[in-house]
């Protein structure tokens, strides 16, 4: 008798997703029967536990304040991001795509013609490198990468594939975004900056341009644990 | 459009609280992490698709700057021992006079086990349990199917359900067991 109300239906009638027609069908079954009210119990129970162990605390007012008060950003984009190179929202094909990624952001000055910057080269070649160090790591894990450190800050399944958000702190600070072409990592992105000289640190500003490029390139939320354990075994 | 989008940032602050509870457990480090992606949402308005979801959007960003700074700063912090370390006295104050339906411990053990979920589970459960998002609503805020949202919904709560009934959990804590 309670066999064909499912697991589902009832965490669905828990959570307020059933029509009422349904719903009432379904509650005065579950009225009827002691078993399927058990079943039924474990999901308004847990939906009042969810509830019970993080009570909604006050909206603060400094919250609403941020959002009236912050300035926002003019619809063109300011001379801050113009040394972001836009992605192509719409390209004609994943691969022309690829191809076109490579770029580097320059923040304060670097990469854009004094000597004192890296190499566009140098950085896409310290940052395979990195990722190939880190391929067999979860995130959070680091190697040392010469004088600097290689660290792994989130894996997503994109659709270019596989690819890590990789930290690289040094003398330079850099994120660059890898991804695994069925062979080897391609650097997709990076982002450099000076950590040393008083300029701004990369996280403060390359996660607006991360974020920009992960959405070029259709990534969706950071892969779990678990997840990305399973995409580098496949990669491996 | 900016002031339209403040009034819509407001409406749907309360789920990118929950949200903000799914990732930073403690609620004051999550109202942080909401004023910080609030304040770079606006700062970067012209990163926003109109007609796209504002959620979804803000959500990317939040869970970005959480990776970012969070991760990175942890990096030399074991993983294992990261979820809930200081969470279960900073949730616990300010609660008494609550009428709880849950003992005490269990609500201890249940936290425990939120802070124990996969991330992925944990987001969808906070957005349907505390923010009483539609599961539609969640699927397309989170850019998932429906019915993923359901397989994380049904695992997240049999593992909660485990807990509030006293079974031992997968990972045995001998600490607990006294």
């Amino acid at each position: 008798m309670t066999k064909d109300v499912s697991d589902e239906m009832l965490m669905a009638l828990a959570d307020g997703e059933l029509s009422p027609e349904i719903r009432a069908q379904l509650l005065a079954r579950i009225a009827d029967d002691p078993a399927l009210a058990r079943r039924y119990e474990r999901f308004t129970l847990t939906r009042l536990a969810v509830q019970e162990a993080y009570p909604v605390e006050p909206l603060p007012e400094a919250l609403i304040r941020t959002i009236l008060e912050t300035p926002a950003s003019p619809e063109t984009p300011t001379k801050r991001e113009e040394n972001v190179i836009p992605f192509r929202p719409r390209p004609a094909s994943r691969m022309a795509l690829a191809a076109s990624l490579l770029l580097a952001v320059s923040v304060g000055g670097f990469l854009t013609g004094r000597a004192t910057g890296p190499e566009p080269q140098q950085v896409a070649t310290g940052a395979v490198v990195a990722a190939q160090a880190l391929a067999a790591l979860p995130t959070g894990a680091s190697v040392p990468l010469g004088d600097a450190t290689a660290r792994v800050l989130g894996s997503f399944g994109t659709d270019l594939g596989l690819c890590r958000l990789v930290a690289i702190e040094g003398a330079m600070e850099e994120r660059a975004i890898l991804c695994h072409n069925g062979t080897e990592w391609d650097l997709a992105f990076a982002a450099v900056t000076g950590a040393m000289d008083g300029f701004r640190p990369a996280s403060d500003i390359s996660v607006d341009a991360i974020d920009h490029a992960l959405d070029a390139i259709g990534a969706g939320a950071a892969m779990t644990e678990t997840e990305e354990a399973a995409a580098l075994r496949l990669v491996r | 459009m900016s002031d339209a989008i403040r009034a819509q940032m407001i409406q749907i602050l309360p789920r990118l609280r929950a949200f903000a509870r799914s990732l930073a457990h403690a609620p004051d480090q999550a109202d942080d992490l909401v004023q910080q992606t609030c304040e770079k949402a606006l700062r970067n308005l012209h990163g926003f698709t109109p007609g796209t979801r504002l959620d979804s959007w803000m959500f990317r960003i939040m869970r970005n700057l959480w990776i970012d700074t969070q991760r990175a700063r942890r990096a030399t912090v074991p993983l294992a021992d990261d979820p809930g370390d200081d969470e279960p006295g900073a949730i616990l104050t300010g609660e008494d006079g609550r009428v709880t339906m849950l003992a005490r411990l269990q609500l201890a053990e249940v936290r425990r086990a939120i802070a124990q979920l996969p991330e992925d589970q944990r987001n969808v459960l906070l957005l349907v349990c505390i923010e009483g998002m539609r599961y539609r609503e969640v699927a397309e805020a989170l850019e998932i199917p429906m019915g993923t949202v359901m397989s994380r919904l049904g695992r997240a709560r049999a593992i909660l359900a485990r807990a509030i009934e006293g079974e031992p959990q997968a990972q045995h804590m001998p600490e607990k067991r006294k």
